[in-house]
């Protein structure tokens, strides 16, 4: 077991290396002098040169590359083109508001989708499951944004156009300067995003629990005289863990590097909204920073999830 | 006294393509202490019809009343029946493996039995009894074993679980659905001792569901017969092997292979079951059954009971006979084994006058076997020897059974003669050529001369292309035929397995599971091959069709000389089809030789062991049941 999580840490380091060539030579390749960006449209060929040394983009690029690997190995990501702020200390900001953001919501989508999902599947073709199949449906073919926008429509502009505040329209509260407040202020943010996933949720808890009902040991279950809730939540949605975790593992990992739309539409300053502006101003170690941090972010969700899998299947097991 | 009394049940299973009738009218009595036995063919809805007696089918319509306990387990609340499911009616089901829930300890599962019905039991207290039960169906260290996995049991010692379950709380009844359908042959035995027993020690009655009538002739008191969702016959077993009431019971007593008898021509149950959509005018059974008068198919037939307790709903009077086994080979399959006769005899005058048409040594053994060794993950620590040291000899005309339990190495070995897996050390020669050696052209040409027919009929065949195009593929492959030359080989082909060639444009879907066996052994005659391996070819179907799969088997073989390797777990089908038997354990070959010498004086302790599981004891013949008489008629 040990073995196994040191070989997959191993395989981790081994990705982000090889994803860390592929974005530099992505930008060295893309169009845009990064000093001409910095130094101003007006700058002299002077100025222009100074800045470029300084930025060390007269050396080779190997040079360039393996000057960032062994800074990247200290921790040091470089600094940022644009606020001269130390990428590590740009993104760690950041961070704060993007785990609000998707630690929030993955609650909230497990608490609507699983649960939809469940009824679902133990009452396929009836109004039920019909109900809860349009809902997933209609949700699921939403845009992030237009969903975002309605729900600002309806939860803040509406009241506020009554004279009371229901929801703010975004922004972000530490979560140190209290729960409450804090809370108050992702609402709206979570509701959009854990609607989306919700639909998507309901969809594979009810494919896969209607697999699992038709089991042979869900018969034995029932053979046993067990009442039938027990049936469906603990012999039934037991089996589906697996297939959940490894589906929420992947979708944690992708939105915590970023769920770009939503951090717009609520103006959270968050690892998307930093992704966005560094790409706009070509600031090459910023998105550097973020690209890596999500790849970090995805390698280290599918470890946890097959760790997790040995825990959950005895079968694996040793 | 009798425990359960099941008067004029049916159950009705709305589907998609309509209502299914899968049990019509059906009544019985089970008494206290009994073994009571449902044997019938899949579809013939004895496993409906004891789960919707048990509410186990939410969805089905039940009429009738089934009385248990002085409570019409048909008009019991859900609750009610929750409450006597596990505490009062035991279940064992037929796959251990999938019946065990593969995620919580079996200690864990048989705790949840004893703690459902019985609250107030403290998690030590059951704890204790589920050991104390494990221990007695025979699980050793049951204290260490209390906490692991379904899956680290042994297919036996996992039935012995769920008996163990479903026992721990006494329950009055249990009903086992085929309890031992997917277990080895020797293993079977064994949970069948510890049912009986069990069932003597705690008094308990027991309802056993099996497809083999064989199986139940030795364990069960009385049973009843089902077909196509009807009641055929009931009565005490003994009544029901020596004096059949019923012509679809005598039918299929005769149509199953045994490991005690020569092997001699089987006599099918022609055609196939009905659809259970309709219901049927007359009788059943009347399209199947050879004694059938017009009468049959016009009304139902009366219930009459006879004086030994057996109940037979037949219009015929007297003793059913048997229908008569077509002696002789069909003609059509003759007809091409002369025309193959002339085809091979011109190809050898063409190989004469210098154009031979396969480097092959036509004198060599079809496959030469020695030494041979395979070993799965080799070298790695998961490293796993399945076969250790094989030496074998298929002669030209030769019909050698495979036989041994799961997991003995008999498929691996086929497969690697096959040449369709390398072997790790030692040589196989097939066609007089080292599999080893074999260049990419010589592997190809090897392929024309060697065929599989797989277990299972349904999954080996693509169900998205139709039959002419699976049976013509080696053909097109090898031959590069198209058009109308291919197509009329196919047709050709299909007569050939007893299929109707107007069916070439059908899919898989369309066809029975014997029909479908059919194919697969078209297409395996497809490139008229040297050497024929089936794969446990009847172990999927019913009795009856069994029968008549087998016969063609080995019809095409007496008219062609078809080399055969057959690999089976059944002795009596082995016995049945091979010339030759080699007896595979572990691995290892621990017995080899002619098929009479084997089953008469098997030498080897394991041959022993799986002949003696294998034969079951016939109950002889009653007085009652010698001078029966008809006591009443009931009009259906």
């Amino acid at each position: 077991m040990v073995k196994q999580i040191l070989r997959r840490l191993l395989f981790a380091v081994i990705i982000l290396f090889l994803l860390s060539i592929f974005v530099f030579a992505l930008f060295y390749i893309a169009p845009g002098n990064p000093a001409r960006l910095i130094a101003g449209e007006k700058a002299s060929q002077e100025v222009l040169d100074q800045v470029t040394r300084n930025l060390g983009l007269d050396k080779p690029l190997w040079q360039q590359y393996i000057r960032f690997i062994t800074h990247a190995f200290q921790g040091d990501f470089g600094i940022s083109y644009r606020n001269q702020t130390p990428v590590t200390e740009l993104i760690l900001s950041r961070l704060p508001v993007t785990f609000s953001l998707v630690g929030g919501a993955v609650i909230i989508w497990l608490l609507i989708g699983v649960p939809l999902g469940v009824v679902s599947a133990t009452h396929p073709g009836t109004w039920k499951d019909r109900l809860a199949q349009v809902l997933s449906q209609l949700f699921i073919s939403f845009p992030s944004f237009v969903l975002g926008m309605f729900l600002l429509y309806l939860l803040y502009y509406l009241p506020k156009r009554n004279g009371f505040t229901l929801f703010p329209p975004g922004g972000y509260k530490p979560l140190e300067d209290g729960f409450i407040d804090w809370a108050w202020h992702m609402v709206l943010p979570w509701l959009t995003l854990a609607l989306l996933m919700a639909a998507l949720y309901q969809r594979l808890t009810r494919a896969e629990m209607i697999d699992v009902l038709g089991e042979d040991y869900i018969r034995t279950a029932r053979a046993k005289g067990i009442s039938e809730r027990k049936v469906i939540y603990k012999h039934g949605l037991r089996s589906t863990l697996t297939v959940l975790t490894t589906q929420l593992g992947a979708d944690i990992g992708s939105l915590l590097s970023g769920s770009i739309i939503i951090e717009q539409v609520f103006g959270l300053q968050g690892v998307g909204a930093l992704a966005v502006k560094s790409v706009n101003t070509q600031d090459r170690p910023v998105i550097i920073g973020v690209v890596l941090l999500g790849g970090f972010f995805i390698v280290m969700m599918n470890l946890l999830v097959d760790i997790l899998h040995v825990a959950l299947e005895p079968t694996l097991r040793r | 006294m009798s425990i359960l009394q099941v008067h004029d049940v049916s159950v009705d299973l709305p589907t998609e393509d309509g209502v299914v009738h899968a049990v019509q009218h059906v009544s019985f009595d089970v008494d206290k202490g009994e073994v009571f036995g449902i044997v019938g063919e899949s579809g013939s809805g004895k496993s409906v019809l004891t789960q919707a007696i048990t509410g186990l089918m939410p969805g089905a319509e039940v009429h009738g009343t089934a009385v248990f306990d002085g409570v019409d387990l048909l008009k019991a609340t859900p609750r009610q029946l929750r409450s006597m499911r596990g505490n009062k009616i035991g279940m064992i089901f037929q796959d251990p493996l999938s019946s065990l829930h593969p995620y919580f300890t079996i200690g864990s599962q048989i705790v949840e039995v004893i703690r459902t019905h019985e609250p107030k039991t403290s998690r030590d207290d059951a704890k204790a009894r589920a050991i104390e039960m494990l221990e007695m169906v025979g699980i050793k260290n049951a204290d260490k074993r209390f906490g692991d996995y379904p899956h680290q049991f042994s297919g036996g010692m996992r039935q012995r679980v769920m008996i163990a379950m479903a026992l721990v709380l006494r329950p009055e009844i249990i009903i086992a659905d085929e309890p031992t359908t997917a277990l080895d042959v020797t293993i079977q035995k064994q949970v069948l001792d510890v049912l009986r027993d069990m069932s003597d020690k705690l008094g308990t009655t027991v309802v056993m569901i099996s497809h083999d009538l064989t199986l139940l002739g030795s364990f069960a008191d009385r049973a009843m017969v089902m077909y196509a969702g009807h009641q055929l016959e009931m009565g005490p077993v003994s009544a029901l092997f020596s004096r059949p009431a019923h012509p679809y019971t005598l039918g299929l007593l005769h149509s199953s292979p045994d490991a005690e008898n020569d092997r001699k021509r089987l006599t099918p149950i022609e055609g196939r079951m009905p659809s259970l959509l309709d219901i049927p005018v007359g009788c059943v059974f009347a399209p199947r059954c050879p004694n059938a008068t017009d009468r049959c198919g016009l009304t139902a037939p009366p219930r009459r009971t006879l004086s030994d307790g057996v109940t037979v709903s037949c219009w015929r009077r007297a003793d059913p006979t048997p229908a008569e086994a077509k002696p002789e080979i069909d003609e059509f399959v003759l007809q091409r084994a002369r025309d193959r006769a002339e085809e091979q005899a011109a190809a050898k005058d063409a190989a004469a006058n210098g154009t031979e048409e396969w480097p092959l040594d036509k004198n060599a053994p079809i496959a030469l076997v020695e030494d041979l060794h395979l070993t799965y993950n080799a070298g790695t620590r998961k490293a796993v020897e399945v076969l250790k040291g094989i030496d074998l000899t298929v002669n030209r005309g030769d019909s050698i059974g495979l036989v041994g339990e799961s997991g003995c190495g008999k498929t691996t070995l086929a497969r690697v003669i096959a040449g369709l897996l390398p072997a790790t050390s030692g040589k196989v020669m097939l066609l007089g050529q080292d599999n080893s050696t074999v260049s990419r052209a010589e592997w190809r040409e090897q392929r024309r001369h060697v065929q599989l027919v797989f277990q299972d009929p349904y999954g080996s065949l693509n169900p998205r292309r139709r039959v002419g195009s699976i049976i013509g593929e080696p053909i097109r492959i090898q031959h590069h035929w198209s058009g109308n030359r291919l197509k009329k080989r196919v047709q050709e082909l299909m007569e050939l397995v007893g299929l109707n060639p107007e069916h070439y444009n059908r899919y898989p879907g369309e066809f029975s599971g014997g029909q479908r066996q059919r194919i697969g052994i078209a297409r395996a005659l497809a490139l008229d091959p040297e050497l024929i391996i089936f794969d446990e070819p009847v172990s999927a179907l019913d009795v009856s069709i069994q029968a008549q799969i087998l016969n063609l088997i080995q019809d095409l073989q007496d008219a062609f000389g078809y080399t055969y390797l057959f690999i089976s777990h059944d002795l009596a089908v082995v016995r049945h089809v091979c010339s030759r038997v080699v007896v595979i354990e572990n691995g290892r070959i621990v017995e080899r030789g002619d098929t009479e010498r084997i089953y008469d004086a098997p030498q080897a302790p394991f041959t022993k062991r799986l002949l003696a599981a294998s034969i079951r004891a016939v109950p002889p013949e009653s007085q009652e049941t010698a001078h029966r008489t008809l006591v009443k008629e009931v009009v259906a």
